[in-house]
């Protein structure tokens, strides 16, 4: 199976170019239900149980080793709270693939899952790739939301479903890899369907034009 | 339909702060990305050229990818469906047991997936976009910009700790005025772009035609020439002896001036090359398009010693300087006489536009001369990746007369600005004119 490259976050791996292709992810969801503390088990293995609201937005990278390809993820952690929606949402377009994320232990997160479903629809491209993830399935005690009313909804609005805990590092890593593999799917299909005329023939003939015999350059 | 400009006016200013240094961290991951795609581009642009050279030379059925030349009952090739190419088998990559694709095509394929072009084509369904790799950063980046502007008390430098203690390209937080750099920085990012793209287009695009085709089109060539203001300015710009004698000759009569050329030639000290005689044939239109009288001189001198520079870059301004030290040991620029007064010249390539040149002084007199002269371009550092230095040293003769001493080429491709080593003092051992192919310099445009 695929194995995570070290993926320490810091400037080198930001800037670093050894990579095949970079896919952009957003993880979105109400407020407090542990968007941050996923993204932190996923990219740094880490996890603290204090809760700190994001400011805005942030992102963390992560290069992984999927299907013989380096992929570079840009994981983009977003704000829950209302007041930065016009941040977060100017992001939306640039994302490939969306974690939607409720908290099973919070009625309300849930509630508000078709809001952000519809969030997406608006405001990203046709073919955004959503997985919908029921966090903090560790706390079992408190839990209001089943997994199959998750599984439905999820169902409903056409996302893959997971239930996933960062505290306990269950189905973290298996949900961004997932997403990738989905993001993956999508972009053979959209390649496979796409216009075969696009290469080649409108350049040929412009290059040609172009192709001179050499000259010396202008050094006035 | 989404908002088209977003503003971080509503947040408090510890908040934006904050936001401010992930744009800025996002900015290191896009340019890294960018730096990534436009080599992906290149690539394939070269890749493309190899079979385009090969269509031009012949007219007998050949691959159009590796040129071998195919049957007509066997290895007969077959047209490729994405270029519709006739390639021969060994340049067919099959994506599965049918379906093949030509080995452009192909790669064609493979850039779009590495460069996420299949994304943002996709995505252009829904949303007509602009610029296709601009990123919803970038766009927040100059929104605060501008508030930034208007609002009187300045942004606090963020909290920079990441990028700097990395001791990467970004070592600004030193630097009290952080903000305002990074803000000139992006601000002068995109106004320069447009700014030098344009001219680029302006200049190299039509002189390109206008040495190429040695006059076959004069016509086509009036219509090109008209729509381009800067070339005619470059044209009308250059004066030099050699032209205004073309011209004087000229009025006697065409004829004269053309059987008498050689001899002139031997008379002035002149290398005739291509253009320079392509030019003298059809003289109806030869000296307006006289662009490139100092090519006449390159290979006259030989070429010696050395130049010492330093190089650096100042984020604080977006400006790149270059300490012109002093040469050694310069050839004469007039053997026989023993003469040479020497100055250093400068072009940011590929733009070779009038924006791009500078000039030190001339020194009189001498083959070591010592210039101590900063010359300064006002460029933003993810642009100069694609840059090339070109440092060349001549001597200035009588009459204007301009004679190549050495060059040197500095590319900054992989160019380390954080590096202190490279930022000292260097010599550089002049070299002799490097002519660029023109696939390459296809590429570079």
């Amino acid at each position: 199976m695929a194995s995570a490259t070290d993926s320490r976050y810091g400037q080198k791996e930001s800037a670093d170019q050894n990579f095949d292709y970079m896919f952009k992810i957003l993880i979105i969801g109400n407020s407090s239900v542990g968007k941050t503390s996923f993204l932190f088990r996923y990219a740094d293995d880490s996890f603290t149980p204090a809760f700190v609201s994001t400011v805005g937005i942030d992102f963390k990278v992560k290069t992984i080793y999927r299907n013989d390809k380096r992929i570079k993820l840009q994981i983009w952690d977003t704000a829950g709270q209302e007041r930065y929606r016009t941040i977060t949402t100017a992001y939306y377009r640039g994302a490939m693939g969306f974690i939607l994320m409720y908290d099973i232990t919070n009625e309300e997160s849930f509630n508000a899952v078709q809001d952000w479903s519809t969030q997406i629809k608006t405001y990203s491209w046709d073919n955004a790739q959503v997985l919908l993830v029921g966090n903090k399935c560790d706390m079992e005690d408190e839990r209001v939301v089943s997994s199959e009313r998750g599984r439905q909804l999820a169902d409903h609005l056409g996302f893959e479903f997971f239930e996933a805990s960062a505290k306990d590092n269950i189905n973290v890593k298996q949900t961004f890899e997932r997403l990738v593999d989905v993001i993956c799917e999508k972009m053979s299909e959209s390649l496979d369907t796409a216009d075969p005329a696009v290469t080649g023939v409108k350049q040929g003939p412009q290059l040609t034009d172009q192709q001179a015999p050499p000259h010396q350059d202008c050094a006035c | 339909m989404m908002a088209e400009e977003f503003s971080l006016s509503f947040l408090m200013e510890l908040e934006r702060d904050k936001i401010l240094e992930v744009l800025y961290r996002d900015q290191v991951v896009q340019k890294a990305e960018d730096d990534r795609i436009r080599k992906l581009k290149m690539q394939l642009h070269q890749l493309r050229w190899k079979g385009v050279k090969n269509v031009n030379e012949s007219q007998e059925r050949s691959c159009a990818r590796c040129q071998q030349s195919l049957g007509w009952m066997l290895n007969r090739g077959a047209v490729c469906e994405g270029c519709s190419h006739r390639v021969c088998s060994g340049c067919r990559i099959y994506l599965n047991i049918y379906i093949w694709k030509c080995t452009v095509c192909y790669a064609h394929r493979e850039v779009k997936i590495k460069t996420g072009d299949w994304f943002f084509e996709e995505r252009a369904k829904k949303f007509s976009l602009s610029g296709k790799y601009e990123t919803t950063g970038t766009k927040l980046l100059t929104s605060y910009q501008k508030m930034s502007n208007i609002s009187v008390v300045p942004p606090t430098p963020p909290p920079f700790a990441e990028a700097a203690s990395e001791g990467n390209s970004m070592d600004l937080s030193k630097s009290k005025g952080f903000t305002k750099s990074v803000e000139n920085l992006f601000f002068s990012l995109t106004t320069h772009m447009k700014k030098i793209s344009k001219s680029q287009d302006d200049v190299t695009a039509p002189r390109f035609h206008l040495t190429a085709d040695y006059g076959q089109h004069a016509e086509w060539r009036k219509e090109r020439r008209s729509q381009s203001d800067t070339a005619i300015d470059i044209a009308n710009r250059i004066t030099n002896a050699p032209n205004l004698l073309n011209l004087i000759k000229k009025t006697k009569g065409t004829e004269e001036c053309e059987d008498s050329s050689s001899k002139q030639e031997e008379d002035f000290n002149f290398t005739s090359n291509t253009i320079f005689s392509g030019r003298r044939k059809y003289g109806s239109i030869c000296s307006i398009n006289s662009t490139c009288t100092e090519a006449d001189n390159y290979d006259k001198t030989n070429v010696t010693g050395e130049i010492e520079l330093a190089i650096m870059y100042n984020f604080k301004t977006s400006t790149l300087e270059i300490c012109i030290k002093a040469c050694t040991n310069l050839a004469y620029g007039e053997e026989k006489k023993k003469k040479c007064n020497p100055y250093v010249k400068t072009y940011l390539l590929p733009d070779k536009s009038p924006q791009s040149k500078l000039k030190t002084a001339v020194k009189k007199n001498t083959v070591n001369p010592s210039f101590l002269e900063t010359l300064k371009y006002k460029i933003h550092c993810s642009q100069l990746v694609t840059r090339m230095l070109q440092i060349s040293v001549w001597h200035s003769g009588t009459l204007k007369r301009k004679v190549f001493l050495g060059e040197v080429l500095i590319p900054f491709e992989s160019w380390d600005f954080g590096d202190n080593s490279l930022q000292s003092f260097n010599c550089y051992q002049l070299k002799t004119k490097v002519i660029i192919a023109p696939q390459n310099r296809a590429c570079m445009v």
